[in-house]
Formats: structure tokens, sequence, C-alpha cells
């Protein structure tokens, strides 16, 4: 029992000695990752005794990852590191006091009247079990309300996760300290919001940095830099809330077919760090818990872009009703285009001008990471008034291994504006050739056939083309 | 607590001067979500707890805003409670925005415990028996999964002796919030008062597009009312607000567009085990405490919404919604301010056409293997189908949103259903076929007569014979079409008693059948085996 007690007062001591020190002239750099990770950099003055002593940190984040903890300071050498996640709770305290002696305070349900008794603890499996003199009870197996007094907190069980670090000093003296480690719970993506006016061929773009900080502390008065890029993590095998992150990935990039662009050619203005781009924050923040965070990186006005109607068929096939034609709005982040920034993977929401001048949003998407350069398509939804009804007129067997096929593309307009739908077939596989078709088509790749399709106001066309292609 | 709560916040935040924006002048809402557009429509509508959030909607705030010169943070209050923060920006400040916040560490008793460590509380006992109270401090060591306590130096646990325990604690741990709170930091050249639109998307609205066609006495013309349904699932009210609907598919990513949830940090007792009957009678005690705060909550957790609770208010409004364009989209706008109260649902109409010409028709699309089955030899039943054409030469030429259409015949007794389909969204100029389901007294009984295979140089052709009688015995003459799918390689006719027209990827053959009329129709079909 005392040689307990002593040990729990030296570590207070010297728990009570590092907090003391580190609020002051405490810096934060925060560096965060899209993936749910971050570097903390936190840098703080701390008073070392020469030789040994243990060093407690309770402020670093609650969803620190351990054995990835560094402490640097000039003449002071590690000896060892520790994390405790032991946390208090009145249960582990019971285990804790097996063997040990308690006192019990009984309140007489009848008339308010306390005894006190001591009593040891013998076990704690299923109720716990006391020695009370020479008798052996169940604790409060009466239901009357028994208090239980314990002398102390036990050593190694803490309110929250407490890093400490046993250090060498060379000297005693007051001198910076470097603490480094990285976090989960801290993550960052982009938001864009693109006002796009369709007679005048332009959009507006705004790009926000959305910082979330869910890691169970706040950071205060941090220089923060956002990280751009895909950083290989190495995560455990079992660790299943980066396999359901693996999946969804998965999901979206079989999602995100509309979303194709031509690759970058441009060199961004942005800071690289190795291969990835970085975003610092213009001014020092405070990043609190449970909040969501944004800062603006790009305004851009008139950029050139437009809108496509697209309809892409994966394979040769007859629909009974007819299908809407996807919207695509077009644009470059060429500087050339008026936007001239890589763009780092988020969501663009697209709005629009109503006739009362006020935004209305029409629809949104993902993007990957664009280099500078790039064409981006971004679907905003489905075209109310134009529509497409394929029907597979003739089906015809070519030979060995080989197949014609006669198709129909019947495309309404109920707009009073002319315009033209770019519809794609895929389906070509092996010597795929055009045979026959009503307007010239296009070939992107083997594989794909390309028409614009002209279509008059509140009028209809129809797009006929035979092919014939191995399989 | 709200004061309490509002005044920490000030407190906090001395370096800058902040500016609260208690209330929206005005509001103006714009609804995304149709109902019908969603594939789970059935599901939701048979399964309404487990519908959580509600659709997407757009809120357009008008706020004056007092700015001084230099930096301030403009804290928001009383926006919608679904609100997505990273989609909110603000139109007419003349202001840099040097970051925008959502805090939504909210004032929960779980959060107050793991705010106080360290701190002096109060612990205070009441005697069941004699009612006396005991009040002593204490120092707060851990919780709230468990608090322990350290009392004159010695440690206990809270909630574990069965005892009538509370703590009480001097102050608010700074940085809790009693709603979430959207601010923005923002630096000014000049002071001076704005009017600003603070526009965000937030959930917690649907709406959806109803129609009931009412066939006239003719049976040839049909009268077509179409009603938008709004409703707000949110626990926030939108009064006097103009109110918006937008008709059409949008893009939309679901995952990414939601609420922030907070971590919540839940008060829970870990004691350790404790005695039997101590614990069923602890049991029984927090069950009817829980019972009682289930009574007592007058907030709704955003899970807890339930359909049975909405409201419907007055089902006619004598203003038809006006439609107009919103890029590919078509936008509704109720004609008048609305107040749009909490989990209320309100109907609007917006179409009232008269005397739409339709044409009734029976119809049988063919299922070979369902003709195939020699062992059966039931008839089979026809479907009804309403058509018409979306032109204005027909009656119609309105762009239709997509959602459930009601039919309804005059019968002996009055009106009644005669069937329910579903549209599409139907732009201007595209045919509408409404099934109404089957047909009682038109029959079809198809068999097939022949099946066997042409050798041919390279490949084997299949060829298939189909007899077919038909049969009306309803009293008025009728149209019937036979369809038969025209899938295969080298599918062809080659053989039919009647001729046939091609449409959608079907053959089709049409027959005039007056009352008792009966007709037979053969044909063959070929294609590669």
């Amino acid at each position: 029992m005392n040689r307990y007690g002593i040990g729990l007062a030296v570590a207070f001591a010297l728990s009570g000695q590092a907090l003391a020190a580190s609020p002051e002239g405490q810096r934060l750099a925060l560096t965060i990752y899209n993936r749910d990770l971050a570097l903390i950099q936190d840098v703080r003055s701390l008073d070392f005794a020469a030789g040994r002593s243990r060093l407690e940190f309770k402020d670093v984040s609650a969803s620190i990852r351990p054995e990835t903890v560094t402490l640097a300071a000039t003449g002071v050498d590690i000896v060892e590191q520790n994390f405790d996640f032991d946390l208090l709770t009145p249960e582990k305290m019971m285990e804790k006091a097996v063997g040990r002696q308690v006192q019990i305070v009984r309140t007489n349900p009848g008339n308010g009247a306390e005894v006190t008794e001591t009593a040891t603890v013998l076990s704690v499996n299923n109720g716990v079990v006391l020695k009370i003199g020479d008798r052996i009870e169940v604790l409060r197996a009466d239901g009357a309300p028994t208090r239980v007094i314990f002398d102390k907190v036990p050593e190694n069980l803490r309110a929250r996760p407490t890093l400490s670090v046993n250090v060498q000093s060379n000297a005693a003296g007051r001198r910076d300290a470097t603490l480094s480690y990285l976090t989960t719970g801290l993550s960052w993506k982009a938001d864009y919001v693109a006002l796009f006016d369709e007679q005048a061929n332009k959009l507006d773009m705004q790009g926000w940095v959305t910082l979330t900080n869910k890691s169970g502390t706040t950071f205060n008065d941090a220089v923060t830099q956002l990280v751009a890029g895909d950083i290989n993590i190495v995560r455990a095998a079992d660790d299943w809330q980066y396999q359901q992150y693996l999946q969804q990935q998965q999901y979206m990039q079989q999602q995100r077919a509309l979303a194709a662009q031509r690759g970058g050619t441009e060199q961004g203005a942005r800071r690289p760090l190795a291969d990835y781009y970085v975003y610092p924050l213009p001014e020092r923040t405070t990043v609190a818990d449970n909040q969501t965070k944004q800062v603006g990186f790009i305004d851009a006005h008139g950029v050139a872009a437009r809108k496509v109607y697209e309809y892409y068929a994966d394979w040769f096939t007859t629909l009974n009703d007819p299908a809407h034609a996807a919207v695509v709005v077009r644009f470059s982040n060429s500087s050339r285009g008026g936007l001239g920034a890589q763009l780092p993977a988020g969501m663009v929401r697209v709005y629009v001008r109503d006739t009362d001048g006020k935004p209305r949003f029409v629809g949104e998407n993902r993007i990957e990471h664009i280099p500078q350069g790039s064409e981006i398509s971004v679907k905003t939804g489905e075209a109310f008034d134009v529509t497409v009804q394929p029907t597979v007129v003739q089906q015809e067997r070519a030979g060995f291994w080989r197949s014609r096929y006669s198709m129909e593309y019947l495309v309404r307009n109920a707009r009073s504006q002319a315009t033209t739908l770019e519809i794609r077939q895929a389906g070509l596989w092996r010597e795929g050739k055009v045979l026959e078709e009503s307007i010239k088509s296009t070939r992107p790749d083997a594989y794909t056939l390309q028409w614009s399709v002209p279509v008059a106001a509140n009028g209809e066309t129809k797009l006929a083309f035979t092919v014939e292609t191995g399989w | 607590m709200r004061f309490a709560a509002l005044a920490l916040v000030l407190l906090s935040l001395a370096a800058t001067a902040d500016i609260v924006s208690p209330a929206p002048d005005s509001v103006r809402v714009t609804l995304y979500g149709n109902l019908a557009a969603s594939s789970t429509y059935e599901e939701e509508e048979s399964d309404t707890d487990e519908t959580q959030t509600g659709g997407l909607v757009m809120v357009s705030e008008t706020r004056t805003i007092d700015l001084p010169a230099g930096t301030s943070r403009i804290v928001f209050l009383g926006v919608a409670d679904a609100i997505v923060p990273q989609t909110a920006g603000i139109e007419g400040l003349p202001a840099a925005i040097i970051e925008s916040n959502f805090d939504y560490d909210l004032l929960t008793p779980g959060a107050v415990i793991a705010r106080s460590h360290g701190e002096r509380v109060r612990l205070v006992r009441t005697d069941s028996a004699t009612g006396r109270m005991t009040d002593r401090e204490a120092i707060l060591r851990s919780g709230p999964e468990g608090v322990v306590l350290e009392i004159d130096g010695k440690i206990e646990a809270l909630d574990c002796s069965g005892l009538s325990e509370k703590l009480i604690f001097p102050r608010v741990p700074p940085g809790l919030a009693d709603e979430p709170r959207l601010s923005m930091t923002v630096r000014a050249d000049r002071p001076g008062r704005h009017t600003v639109q603070l526009n965000y998307l937030a959930l917690g609205m649907d709406w959806s597009a109803d129609y009931v066609a009412h066939i006239a006495p003719d049976g040839e013309n049909l009268d077509l009312t179409g009603w938008i349904t709004l409703v707000n699932r949110s626990g926030t009210t939108f009064a006097n607000t103009p109110a918006e609907v937008v008709a059409g598919q949008l893009a939309r990513d679901e995952e990414e567009t939601q609420p922030p949830g907070p971590t919540q940090l839940n008060e829970s007792t870990s004691c350790w085990p404790i005695g039997q009957f101590a614990r069923i009678i602890e049991q029984r005690m927090f069950k009817r405490a829980n019972e009682g705060l289930m009574r007592s909550a007058v907030f709704g957790s955003a899970d807890q919404y339930d359909l049975s609770e909405v409201v419907v208010t007055g089902s006619r409004v004598p203003f038809e919604a006006q439609m107009r364009e919103l890029g590919d989209y078509k936008l509704y706008a109720v004609p008048e301010p609305t107040t749009i109260a909490a989990r209320q649902s309100k109907h609007v109409s917006f179409l009232s056409q008269s005397h739409v010409p339709f044409t009734r028709i029976y119809m049988f699309k063919v299922d070979e293997n369902s003709i195939s089955d020699k062992n059966d030899f039931e008839p089979k039943r026809a479907t009804t189908l309403l058509r018409l054409q979306n032109k204005e030469s027909d009656g119609l030429g309105k762009p239709l949103p997509r959602g459930i259409v009601s039919v309804m015949e005059a019968g002996a007794g009055g009106a009644m259903l005669a069937g329910q389909d579903r549209l599409d969204d139907t732009p201007v100029g595209l045919p509408i076929e409404l099934e109404l389901g089957t047909a009682m007294d038109v029959w079809i009984e198809p068999r097939i007569t022949e099946e066997r295979t042409i050798e041919g140089d390279d490949h084997d052709e299949e060829r298939i014979s189909v007899e077919v009688r038909l049969g009306n015995d309803k009293p008025v003459p009728i149209t019937l079409e036979y369809r038969q799918p025209a899938y295969g390689e080298g599918f062809r006719i080659v053989r039919e008693s009647r001729s046939h027209s091609m449409k959608e990827g079907d053959v089709r053959w049409t027959f005039r059948l007056r009352p008792g009329g009966r007709a037979v129709l053969r044909y063959s079909m070929q294609r590669s085996d």
C-alpha cells in the first residue's frame, strides 16, 4: 500500500512540472493530409532537470498514433516512451483494488444511519466479493446503498490516454523541445462553388479547403498546411475502417465514369512537397474539436466553360422508355482558360443564376486531384427536355465470331433552342467498323464511336447506323 | 443554458469582435428532393421510421449585418438544423472572408464531464429515507464513461453506491455550445450596414408530384390535375417563406453532402459488478427514468422523425405554382410565401388541364418462356393502357415532373380508382402510356405450334411458330395490341397472318375487336440458334 502511494506521488509531481511548462510558448504546426491523417509538430519550452526525468503530455491528440512519436531537444536523449491508455473508470479501479483494503460506508435505508467498515476486496468477477473482518460478503447484495472509498487512484489509470517520455538530460535548464507525431481524426478536402453562366459560356469558381477535426482535441493557434495528393499509408490488414475506405474509393471510381478529363500539361504555382502540393493557410488558426473549418484558396472569375449534352451507351440495347441526356459542364484549369490552378480532390457544386439574379443549385459531382492544364467535365444532372430512345433495329450474324448491329437513336429536344447531343457508343471489339451511318462519327478510341447529333428547337433527329464487330 | 453558452463564446474570442446575427430577415427555400426520384420510394413510404434526413434543400437567407472596420467574426444563429456547412456562402458583403467555421461541439452532459477533468465540482447526495442532502466538494478525476471523484483526498465513484447522487459544476467548460454554430471571420476596410445573402444547402425537406386523372363519361377525354406536396421532416420551421421545387434529376453525392455528425460523448455508468437484486431494482428505475425523459423530450433527435407526426395543412390552394426554366430543370414557385412548419406537409396545385384526349388500348407483351409451357392452358389477360400525347395540339403540352398518377373513373357508385402508374419526367412532345392494371374481359391465348432448327452453311437458326387466339368479352369495341419482343441475333418475322409494325424494339400487331369479337394471329419468327 505504502510503496504504491509513493510511486504515484512522484509521477504526479513530474507530470505537474511538464504540464505547467507546456501551455505558454507552445507553438503548434499541423500538416494535414487527405486521408484522415495529420502530422503534428508541437514545440514547447520545457524546463529539464539534469539526469533522468519523466515528462507527461496530456494535451496531445486523443487519436494519436503513439508509435510515431518523437521528442527532440538539444542535449536530451530519450530513454523510453510510454503511451498509457488504461482509462480510469470505477470498474477498472475496483479491479486494481483486488487484494487491497477499501472503506465501505453502508447507509441504512430505514433511518439513514451510516456504518463505516474496512474491507478487503477478494475478487471482481460477476460481483464484488469482500472480506469484512472474518465475514465474506458480496458488495450490495442486499440492495442497501453502499459507498466504496479508495485511498488512491491506482497507477497507470488515467482520465485520458497519456503520453509519457523518460529522458536523460545532460544539463538542467529551459529549452525548446519538439514533439512530433501522426494522428488520425483530422482530414481535409476541397469544396468548389462554380457559378455557371450558360449564355456567356463562363463560370466563376471559388475553391475552399474544408478541414474537419474529430480527433478529440482542439489545436490552438496553429500554423496549418494541407497536403494534396494520395500518399501511401501502411495500415494494418485488419484495420476495418481503412478497408471500408478502400472499398468506398473503388466504388467512387466506378461512379465517376463521366468525370473523365484530359491530363494536365502545366506546372502549377503551388509549392510542391515531393510529389504533392501544399496549401498553407494564410494565418495561424485554432482548429477546434468537432469543427469544420473553411478557408478560401481559389477565386477565379470568367473562366471559359460550356455546357454539353451527353449520352453514353455501353452496349447495343433497346430502351422502352426514353432516357434523359446527361448535362455536363466542361472547362479547363489551364492559365489560358482563366483558372490557372491545380485542383485538389473534392466536390464541385454548380449553381446558375435564376431570373431573380440569385443563385440556384443545379448539381454536384466529385473530382479527383487534377493537375493544371486539364480538361474537366462535371456532370450536373440530367436534362429534363433532351431525351434519347435507343432501339436495336437489327442484330445479325456476320461470320464466325462476328456480329452486325443496326441501331437507331431517336433524340428529342423539347427546348426552344436548337441543341447538340453527343452520343457515345461503346461495344465495338475486335475489328469493329462502321458500315453505314446517318451522321459522320468520330472514333475516340478503338472501342468507342461518337456522334454529334444536332436537334432543332422542339424537334427530333434520328441517328441510324450499322456497325460490325468481332467478339 | 443558451445565454451562458453564448456568453462563454463571446468571452473566449476576446481578440476579434463578435457580431451575432440572431435570425434571418427573410428566407427562401428551394427543394430538390423529389421522393419519386429515389428508387427506394416504396421502402420510404412503408418504413417511415427509417427516413432519417430527408431530401436536399437550398436555403437563401437575407440578413442585415452591421460590420465594423477590421477583423470580426459573424455568428449566424437560426440556420436550418440540418445545414451542410461546407456549402455555406455569402453574397453582398464587402469584406474578405478569412475563414468560415462550423462548430458542433455541443453542450451535452458527457461533454461537460469530459471537459471538467481536474475541476472542483460539488457532489450532492440525497438520503432517500430522511430527505437530508449532503453537499461535498470533490475533484473530478475522470469520465464521462464512469465518473471517478476525489473527495477529501480519497477516491470514490459516482452512481455506484445506490445512493441518489448528482454533480454540480461551477461553470460550463468553454467552447461548448447549445446548438451547432456557423460563423465567418471577415476583414473589412470600412464599417457599414449591409444586406447580405447567406446561401447554403441543407437536408430535411422532400417534395413529390402527384397527379389525378378523371376520365370523363365519354371515355375519350380526361381532366388532369397535378399537385406538389412539400414535406418538412426537419425540426426547423420556415415562416412566411417563398418556396420552390426543382423538377429533374440532379447529380448528387449523398455521402459528401451531409451535415457533420458530432462525436457524441455519452454519459454512462461503468460500475463494478453489483449484487443481482440491486441490479434489477436499478434497471427498473433506470427504465422508468428513461421513459420520463422520452416523454419530456421537447427536442427531437434527427433520427427520430416519424411521418405520423407530420401535420397536413389545407389541401387546396386557390393559386397554381408557376413553372419556369432553371438551367435544364423545371422550377415551380409556390405562388405566395408560405409557412412550412417543422414536421408538416403542404399541397399546392401546379397543373389543371381539362379535356385531354386519350385512347384506351389493351396490350399484351409475349414472354416466350411462359407460352412455351405446354401445361399452361390458362388464357392470359391484357393490360389496360391509357395513351396520351404530351402536345399542345393534343390538349396537354406541359412538362410533367415524375410522380404517381391516380386514374379515376366514374362508376356506378361515383368516382373510383381505376389504377395508378408511375410517370417519369416527361418533356413536351413525348407520348405517355399509363398502365392501369389487367383487364378482366380481354384475353389472349398464345401457344407455340412449331419449334425447329434450320441448318445453315456456317450456323444454325431456330424457327418458332406461334398461334394466338384473342377475344373481347367487353360490351364495347376495343383496340388490342399484341407485342413480340424482337430480340436475338438475326431476328425476323418469316411468316405472318397479318402485317406488323415495329416500335421500340417490339413487333406489334393491332386488332380492332367488336363486343364479343374473336381473332386469330399466326406468325413464325427465325433467329440464330
